[in-house]
């Protein structure tokens, strides 16, 4: 028992068990239906298009109204302004009449072929004819849900989902901008402490040096120094002679005796 | 408008015209029967062309016209079962009136 898309031979078969999911025939990629779909619109749907008088084709809805089952109500509605609303019905039966007058159309056994034909399908159109409508509409509706419907929504639902995943995802990865800045920062920190110790140790060598050069020029004038006063002194005190010592000595005691007299004086 | 069997036809340009439907005319447009006025009815029927490809291009194209509506819309009903009906019968009527007419000729009929 073959499903109807498979009958028609619109799809290609699946296993017996596979409910109605719709396989379409693999003929084309996808870029390649695309690439396909935008050439075929650049020429059909181009700047020269004729709109006006060559419109888009399309498929209408349903066949046009219809009086008596298959006579068109627009010819009843052309012949309304002259002859009202009897006027084709007029028009038939008098047609009739006049070929039951001359004979064309005889009462003989192939007539009633005709009242017997329209009058079973009126009545099976009576019986069954929603029944009839309602099963080709469902029909309709099924073949358009598995074609067209229902893979676009999936699609959508799918692109949708995917976005979702995608804004969340970026979410989650929001922290990493700062993660990396606190890493560079905790880096930076960590540069300019060795470097500032390496400054300060850099700083200290100097000094150091520069101190113990201070020191030694300093030691070497201090004893320069040092030994120059006592090498005068001693030099000095050798050349005092004796009789020298004796003047320096009167010298003293009458400069005392002066100072003496003077206070002497001024007592 | 040249008809080849299973080409398009010459002055069809898919740039001007779109979708090719072959229910449509593509060569040079003419005045409407509806609107055509007396006098110039027979030049009107001095532009038709009465070569077989050309009757035969207009049958095609008004069954195509005929099918676009009633027979290939989303949800026809019966009415275009009933025109194939009631137009084959016609044939038939047509075809087989001789014999039916046989009859006639007789006495008592």
């Amino acid at each position: 028992l073959m499903r109807p898309l498979q009958m028609i031979g619109l799809c290609r078969s699946g296993c017996a068990e596979e409910p109605l999911r719709y396989i379409p025939p693999k003929s084309f990629t996808k870029e390649q239906r695309m690439e396909q779909w935008e050439y075929v619109n650049s020429i059909y749907f181009g700047p020269e298009r004729d709109m006006k008088n060559f419109p888009n084709p399309s498929q209408p809805e349903s066949s046009p109204a219809v009086r008596v089952g298959i006579i068109p109500a627009s010819w009843f509605n052309f012949l309304y302004p002259k002859t009202g609303v009897t006027g084709p019905f007029a028009l038939g039966g008098g047609l009739a009449l006049f070929m039951l007058s001359k004979e064309i159309m005889v009462i003989d056994h192939y007539f009633w072929e005709i009242p017997s034909f329209w009058g079973a399908v009126w009545f099976v159109n009576h019986k069954f004819g929603h029944q009839i409508r309602n099963y080709f509409d469902s029909q309709l509706k099924l073949k358009k849900e598995i074609i067209y419907s229902r893979p676009i929504n999936q699609m959508k639902a799918n692109c949708e989902e995917a976005i979702r995943f995608c804004e969340k995802k970026i979410e989650e990865t929001e922290t990493a901008t700062h993660l990396y800045l606190a890493k560079k920062e905790n880096v930076e920190l960590q540069l300019e402490a060795a470097y500032r110790q390496r400054l300060l140790a850099a700083y200290q060598e100097v000094k150091k040096r520069l101190d113990y050069e201070t020191a030694r020029s300093d030691l070497v004038r201090k004893f320069e120094q040092d030994h120059m006063v006592d090498w005068i002194e001693s030099n000095v005190t050798k050349s005092i002679t004796p009789q020298q010592e004796q003047e320096s000595i009167q010298s003293c005691i009458r400069a005392l005796k002066k100072l003496a007299a003077k206070e002497n004086v001024s007592k | 408008m040249t008809y080849e069997p299973g080409k398009y036809p010459k002055e069809y340009n898919p740039k001007v015209h779109g979708p090719y439907h072959p229910g449509r005319y593509y060569g040079k447009p003419d005045v409407p029967f509806g609107d055509v006025k007396i006098g110039d009815l027979g030049g009107w029927i001095s532009r038709r062309k009465f070569t077989p490809t050309a009757v035969w291009g207009a049958i095609h194209r008004t069954f195509w016209n005929w099918s676009g509506r009633w027979m290939n819309a989303r949800s026809p009903g019966f009415a275009p079962i009933g025109h194939i009906i009631m137009l084959s019968s016609a044939y038939y009527f047509l075809v087989m009136y001789k014999d039916r007419s046989y009859h006639r000729h007789c006495k008592y009929h």
